[in-house]
């Protein structure tokens, strides 16, 4: 999936029993029972999916919820896009079915 | 009775015969042997075990047994079995012992996939485990012996095995196998340590292996709780430097140096976690092994 396209995309995380994420000081580790292989995601990375792992969003939705201390945001919906396709791409969140049948 | 304690044609009866049963731990294995000579190098370094009734399950049978070919008459060698195939090439026929300490521990690290396997040596104080992550040439082995001399209960010199489930970590005290300039450290580190024969021009150098202690042996059964992650690098010229480990670091190098975590998939995932969550991680380089030691005894509390 190209980032314009996620741009446009409500997302939600895979769903499957042997999934897991640990977070620790900010850096995420993820275990993908798709590709059967270990992911070590950076801050933005890891925030993005512990929020999809809360409920479905899009990139605009993602970049209301990162805000930063001051309460700006913290990423741009266009660097979450690029974000969101890279985890797409690893099959670690897909589209959100219910928002495409509405 | 202990190994120590048979007399050494018992031990070589055995060998040739039903076999000598030995349990490390979570891993019960049988030894057979065509090669004399392995007879006294098994009792000194396995002098506290005690010798298993035959019979039962064993998770690895191996045997020993003198190369065919012209190899019997010239250079003779002696090839690993186990069973009835032999996954290496042959030894020279005088590295008996480093042969079967390497082909028992590539079995084990090919077969006990009931629990996570991670390369490290693992040590225990007062119900406290530290685990000693680190490639080869880090001094790793050194240090383990090191530690294991100053009162702390070897658990293992090669296998971090942790049980899944709890992610306690099983013991499996077997000897450390020194290398090269190694022995002699040790030698003078800790000149009470029973240390077996030197076998030079192996293929890792000179080996010898460091006995475990008798307490460590009879300890075997009782796992520990993981409470530090040490990755060790010798360092010449330094005393001892120590700093904090990311923990997401640490688990990818806990989990890249396991013998089975991909295997494992997501239970492998659960236990790293499990144990990294649990631990102080730390680099920690030395030079000095008193005090490597010092310091690790003050990070563990």
């Amino acid at each position: 999936m190209d980032p314009a396209r996620a741009l446009a995309t409500r997302f939600r995380l895979v769903q499957h029993p042997d999934l897991r994420i640990l977070t620790f000081d900010g850096e995420s580790l993820v275990f993908n029972p798709r590709l059967w292989h270990t992911h070590f995601l950076n801050a933005s990375a890891g925030l993005i999916l512990e929020c999809l792992g809360e409920a479905p969003a899009s990139a605009a939705e993602l970049a209301a919820l990162l805000v930063d201390e001051a309460g700006r945001p913290a990423l741009p919906p266009d660097q979450i896009a690029t974000a969101l396709a890279e985890l797409a791409g690893l099959r670690l969140i897909e589209p959100d079915d219910a928002a495409a049948a509405a | 009775m202990k190994l120590g304690e048979l007399p050494v044609g018992e031990v070589e009866r055995l060998l040739r015969r039903e076999g000598l049963g030995l349990a490390f731990g979570p891993a019960r294995v049988r030894l057979r042997s065509e090669v004399g000579a392995l007879a006294p190098a098994l009792q000194r370094v396995y002098a506290a075990y005690p010798v298993e009734a035959p019979g039962g399950f064993y998770d690895v049978s191996a045997r020993l047994a003198p190369a065919g070919g012209l190899r019997r008459f010239v250079r003779p060698q002696v090839s690993f079995w186990l069973d009835g195939e032999s996954p290496f090439e042959p030894f020279p026929a005088d590295t008996h012992l480093p042969l079967v300490e390497w082909g028992v521990n590539w079995a084990i690290a090919m077969r006990l996939n009931q629990h996570l396997l991670l390369h490290a040596g693992v040590v225990e104080r007062g119900g406290r485990a530290v685990l000693l992550p680190a490639l080869p040439a880090s001094g790793k082995s050194t240090l383990t012996a090191a530690l294991a001399s100053r009162g702390y209960r070897l658990l293992s010199d090669e296998f971090g095995v942790v049980r899944l489930g709890d992610a306690l970590l099983l013991p499996m005290p077997r000897p450390v196998a020194l290398k090269n300039e190694s022995i002699a450290i040790i030698r003078a580190f800790a000149p009470g340590a029973v240390i077996g024969p030197e076998f030079p021009k192996t293929r890792k150098g000179t080996v010898a292996h460091l006995a475990p202690d008798a307490a460590s042996v009879a300890a075997r059964h009782t796992p520990a709780a993981p409470a530090l992650i040490v990755f060790p690098k010798y360092t010449p010229g330094i005393g001892v430097e120590v700093e904090p480990a990311p923990k997401a670091r640490a688990f990818a190098q806990l989990s890249v140096n396991a013998f089975n975590y991909e295997l494992l998939g997501p239970a492998g995932f659960d236990a790293v976690g499990a144990i990294v969550s649990r631990c102080g991680c730390y680099q920690l380089r030395f030079g000095d092994l008193d005090a490597a030691i010092e310091q690790i005894g003050r990070l563990l509390g």
